[in-house]
């Protein structure tokens, strides 16, 4: 979820760094590893099967039904919200004469056809794109650390009030940036992992890679703005990636390439989110096809692209934090809900 | 073994009425005293010199009529009559015909003229083997069979392809390493060529390939033995084709085409940084036009402030906007590269002059494009010709004018938006059954045994 | 193919659509630096200056022209949009590297000024802000002979990549924004002024705190602060050993820190270490008095420096940082921490601990 690490998640994080945000990355990162492992382990039972494929197969038909759903709804919301903030941001700062309805039928043309795909495709897609980004990204986070005019109390400030009780939003902003696995549920079908369990090492570098990147996007932006100064930036990493200098380089500014390499990431986030939407609810929908493709995929892309193209005329920056907050609220339950629907298939499958 | 009795008289008709007309064709009759026969062969693709040492020679010093036809059996190309549609096909590709009394006699005795082996001049390398293959499929698979000694070569010879042309194509494996899938799927498809005429790799490619609109080769086309031999022993399939020089290697993938057989040759780090600049250079070739249009009228603050400014003063006597001089000179650029493909060798280096030197010069000069502009079309144009299959590279020629038309329409959100899109559809790509384009990531159902 | 229709159906749309944000580079006027004074006939308003630098055919002749647009108005934004209508071709902020703010201007609440840099999107955060000595427009009419790109030389001065001296303090209109806002942190702008060879210079510093006390450092002053802000190490320092005779460092290399003790007496000991080399000096250097000269180098370093700071503790100015420092270290709101603090301040005691290595005496003895 590295999209939104520098998206929604600072925001909202910024807005508790007064408020138990430190103890809320650490909190965040300990419960997501519990739900990363429990998830896992639990879908490893089921070699070459998705999520729904097992909730289908194992759990009573309208408990299934419903639940696929909302997971699938889950997904989409998760794809909507990228793109709703990406739209943001592309109008706001690299485009600005560039009408966002345009800008939304570009992205989502690209996504629907990535979404479509199959699903082992958009793994290598995803690779190809990460690989290409992760390391300019990376070193923009390093650069963005070793500067002199970098504020490092600021930064001890935040620590001062890091242990405090923090907000449940706030926790689940920072699973939200875990969220990654649960995309495992449909690639389970295509990736083969040759093991029983996952290893207590992976999910601790999970955790540890997880920890240094939400620290990395809560305290950079403050270093660089200012504890009290941070406040007023709707995307305090954008402002942060402006504010960093390449002295020596063709481009001088370090904002456009963050922002270019953060759309694309962005784009193929919003892709994968959608793929997983679909995969899920495609099987509680009819296999209706026409000329060999099936139809139902189709029309749904279609409906999200229309949904999420208009949706940005109505609904302003505010509230979609709130509808963030909300939603990464909702996260928490949701991660405990799929273990024990998870659980329960597999009491089911080995009673018969 | 013998013919039935009536086939002569079926036959001698039929090649009478197809043959008789062309000049090429013989119809000898010859006589011993003892017993008579008649040779029927077309002289133009046969190894005439031979049928007098061969056959005639023989005919008067045997005297018994089924001593001959022994002698003829023992014969290395010998042939057995099938039926007449076979036979014509047969007379076509260089057999000789013998009707003696009632029988009927295949000997072949192909003769090609272009058996030469020919440099390979489309993919040189610098250390590597210097000669390619032959237009000739027997001596294309001698010079294989030289550089893979190992008896699970198999090698697969009962296709014809097109209607009308009726090219002989060769399919060849490592029985041992082969991916059966792959295999199946080729020869498949090889039964479905409908086509009337087939004469180069190419055109094999279209035809072999489900996807009739495609952009990028699925299968390689080559033209070296050494890189034949490699593909064998990765379990690779290999379809050799008659009269051309190029044979195809499936499943290829993208990468395959980014190496060269030169990276094997050279030291290991030497090799490694070859293939970085190619990749490099496939950036390069790819993106500059674009983004030199995304900069220019999109979002000229991303770069540094003097070097905007040394592109802003070159680019103030230019009338129109940057789309149109980039559009305007990567076509100019794209003619000087068609010209010296198709121009006879001597006068292809006097094409690059004038339009390289003579024209670069003065459209600068008169303002029409700006000196900048002329600095990028020649990079591209440079780093096009790094990648070193052929086909990829034409490909990407094509590829850079969809980037650019959606970044002259919506800037360099443009850009980011159709590379992910060309990301996708590359990904989406297969070359029988294995995916294009991925990195590490490995399916569960992996095909075995091929890389 | 169905696909392949859709696709060329959706191209088309975008087709007709966008028509917009397509505007070549040479079709654009840069705006390199901008100053901001006083209007001269409107109370509380604004006069613009914006510096624009013609891109002509020929660069590599002369020097880049410029045009400098001005205009009096109540808003940053309006006075913008009046002189957009000044010159044919589209004005571009996306290169605006210099902020100049006219002294006069510094007199008056600063992040109201700075609000609308902040705002605009194509404003880069790392232009750079200097206060203008007598006023911004001057300096910005300022054309040195070195200069091929308008400002070029503003640029050089502030950016690493030009000169490097101990007297410019590089500030970027991110920190300076920053140390506006931030509560124990006051805010420091170099200070340009045009000299007699027809260019500019740079050596002093001005300091503005929230309650709009405005304090001017001297050029011995400047340099060290800059010392002691970010441990600069490319300075020269004169050592006098008595009256005639002296002696001059130059410096290797520096490193300069403080440490808070005692939270409610404070105590901010500074340590100050570095090594230098002899640059200069009027005697022959005795090899066995090393000792000595190094404690005089130690001296004349720590009473500057203590000089520095007691200056600033008496006009309540603190532009290193220490309320920041403080907040960091203790525990409560931060509306208390900022009251305490305050209170705090003025009875800060100093101690400066330095330690200085002479570690050659240059090429000859």
């Amino acid at each position: 979820m590295l999209a939104n690490v520098v998206a929604l998640v600072p925001r909202i994080m910024i807005d508790a760094r007064n408020n138990g945000a430190i103890l809320s990355i650490f909190i965040g990162a300990l419960l997501s590893s519990l739900f990363f492992y429990f998830y896992m382990n639990i879908l490893l039972k089921f070699p070459k099967k998705t999520h729904a494929e097992i909730v289908k197969e194992y759990i009573p038909k309208w408990i299934a039904v419903l639940y696929i759903m909302i997971i699938s709804l889950i997904f989409f919301i998760s794809s909507w919200l990228i793109l709703v903030v990406f739209i943001d941001i592309t109008k706001r700062f690299v485009n600005p004469d560039l009408s966002p309805f345009v800008i939304g039928i570009i992205f989502l043309s690209v996504i629907c056809f990535g979404a479509l795909l199959k699903s082992e495709k958009t793994l290598y897609a995803l690779e190809i794109i990460l690989l290409f980004c992760i390391p300019f990204i990376g070193a923009i986070f390093l650069k963005s650390t070793i500067n002199q005019h970098i504020s490092w109390d600021a930064i001890k400030i935040v620590f001062r009030h890091g242990f405090e009780l923090p907000k449940l939003e706030t926790i689940g902003a920072t699973t939200y940036s875990f969220l990654g696995f649960y995309y495992y549920s449909i690639y389970n079908k295509v990736i083969d992992l040759k093991k029983k369990k996952i290893p207590i090492l992976l999910v601790f570098i999970v955790a540890a890679v997880g920890i240094v990147n939400l620290l990395t996007s809560l305290l950079v932006p403050i270093g660089y703005h200012g504890f009290d100064g941070i406040e007023e930036y709707v995307y305090p990493w954008f402002s942060t990636a402006d504010a960093i200098r390449m002295e020596l380089g063709f481009i001088e500014r370090v904002l456009f390439i963050f922002l270019l390499l953060y759309v694309g990431v962005s784009i193929i986030s919003a892709t994968i989110s959608s793929h997983v939407g679909i995969e899920t609810i495609r099987y509680i929908l009819p296999q209706t096809k026409w000329r060999n493709v099936s139809i139902f995929p189709i029309f749904i892309m279609i409906v999200f692209s229309l949904f999420t193209t208009i949706s940005y005329f109505f609904i302003s920056q505010e509230q979609v934090f709130e509808l963030a907050k909300i939603y990464f609220t909702f996260l928490l339950p949701m991660g405990v809900i799929s273990i024990v629907v998870l659980v329960w298939a597999d009491r089911r499958k080995k009673h018969g | 073994m013998f013919g039935k009795s009536n086939n002569v008289d079926q036959l001698k008709p039929l090649l009478e009425k197809n043959f008789k007309g062309s000049k090429d064709a013989t119809f000898q009759n010859l006589d011993n005293g003892n017993y008579q026969l008649k040779m029927i062969y077309i002289n133009s693709v046969i190894d005439t010199s031979k049928i007098h040492d061969m056959f005639v020679k023989p005919f008067f010093e045997v005297e018994k009529k089924e001593q001959y036809t022994k002698y003829l059996q023992s014969l290395g190309d010998y042939k057995e009559y099938k039926n007449e549609r076979e036979t014509i096909k047969d007379i076509l590709h260089g057999s000789v015909v013998f009707l003696i009394d009632q029988t009927v006699h295949l000997i072949g005795l192909n003769h090609q003229e272009n058996n030469s082996v020919l440099d390979a001049n489309v993919e040189t390398t610098i250390m590597g083997p210097q000669k390619g293959l032959s237009e000739n499929i027997n001596v294309n698979l001698n010079l294989i069979r030289h550089r893979y000694h190992v008896p699970s070569l198999t090698v697969e010879n009962n296709y014809l392809v097109g209607d009308k042309s009726n090219i002989e194509v060769v399919l060849l494996y490592d029985s041992e390493q082969v991916d059966t899938k792959v295999l199946k799927k080729v020869k498949e498809q090889l039964n479905k060529v409908d086509r009337s005429i087939v004469q180069s790799a190419g055109e094999l490619h279209r035809a072999l390939t489900s996807r009739k609109r495609r952009l990028f080769p699925t299968l390689m086309v080559t033209e070296r033995p050494d890189r034949i031999a490699y593909n064998l022993s990765l379990g690779k399939v290999i379809v050799m084709m008659e009269g051309t020089p190029f044979v195809l290697i499936t499943p290829a993938v993208f990468y395959d085409f980014m190496t060269s057989m030169e990276d094997f040759y050279q030291p290991y780090f030497v090799g490694k940084f070859l293939v970085l600049l190619r990749y490099i250079g496939l950036l390069i070739s790819l993106f500059l036009p674009s983004f030199y249009v995304g900069i220019i009228s999109y979002n000229p603050e991303i770069l540094r402030i003097q070097l905007a400014f040394s592109i802003a003063s070159s680019r103030i006597p230019v009338p129109f906007p940057s789309y149109l001089e980039v559009i305007f000179m990567l076509i100019m650029m794209e003619m000087l590269v068609e010209a010296s493909i198709r121009l006879p060798k001597t006068i292809g280096p006097t094409a690059t002059t004038v339009g390289g030197l003579i024209l670069g010069q003065a459209t600068t000069e008169a303002g029409l494009v700006s000196n900048i502009m002329i600095i990028i079309v020649a990079s591209v144009a440079i780093s096009n010709f790094i990648i070193p299959i052929n086909e990829m590279s034409f490909s990407m020629r094509v590829v850079k004018y969809f980037l650019l038309l959606f970044t002259t329409l919506f800037g360099l959100i443009g850009l980011v938006i159709s590379t992910i899109g060309l990301i996708f559809y590359l990904v989406n790509l297969e070359s029988h059954g294995y995916p294009y384009l991925k990195l590490f990531f490995s399916e569960s159902k992996r095909p075995s045994k091929v890389s | 193919m169905g696909k392949g229709r859709k696709v060329f159906y959706v191209l088309f749309c975008l087709l007709l659509l966008s028509s917009c944000g397509f505007k070549d580079i040479d079709k654009r006027a840069f705006v390199v630096s901008m100053g901001i004074d006083e209007a001269s006939n409107m109370e509380d308003g604004y006069e613009i200056i914006l510096k624009v630098a013609i891109p002509e055919a020929e660069s590599r002749k002369e020097s880049e022209k410029y045009i400098l647009l001005t205009e009096e108005s109540q808003t940053i934004g309006e006075a913008v949009n009046i002189m957009k209508g000044r010159i044919s071709n589209e004005l571009d902020f996306g290169h605006m590297k210099m902020i100049v703010l006219g002294s006069d201007i510094m007199k008056r609440d600063l992040s109201k000024v700075m609000d609308w840099f902040t705002r605009r999107r194509d404003i880069q955060q790392i232009a750079y802000v200097g206060v203008g000595k007598p006023d911004a427009k001057t300096i910005l009419d300022v054309t040195p002979k070195i200069e091929r790109l308008p400002s070029n030389s503003l640029f050089l001065f502030f950016g690493e990549t030009g000169t490097e001296s101990a007297y410019v303090t590089t500030s970027y209109l991110f920190n300076f924004r920053r140390d506006l806002k931030e509560r124990g942190i006051d805010a420091y702008l170099p200070v340009i002024e045009p000299n007699d060879t027809g260019g500019l210079s740079i050596a002093k510093l001005m300091i503005s705190s929230k309650e709009k006390i405005l304090l001017e450092l001297n050029e011995e002053e400047t340099k060290m602060f800059n010392i002691l802000n970010k441990g600069y190490d490319k300075f020269n320092m004169v050592v006098e050993t008595d009256e005639t005779n002296y002696f001059v460092l130059t410096m290797d290399q520096v490193d300069s820190s403080y440490t808070f003790m005692n939270r409610d007496q404070p105590v901010i000991t500074f340590t100050i270490n570095f090594s230098s080399l002899v640059e200069e000096s009027t005697f022959e250097f005795n090899k066995s008095k090393m000792e000595k000269y190094k404690k005089l180098a130690e001296e004349t370093v720590q009473k500057s420096a203590k000089q520095l700071l007691l200056k600033l503790q008496e006009n309540n100015l603190d532009p290193f940082g220490f309320g920041v420092h403080y907040r960091s270290i203790q525990k409560g709101s931060e509306e208390e921490k900022i009251k305490q603090w305050d209170a705090l301040y003025p009875n800060v005691s100093f101690k400066i601990d330095v330690k200085a290595t002479i570690k050659g005496t240059g090429v000859v003895e």
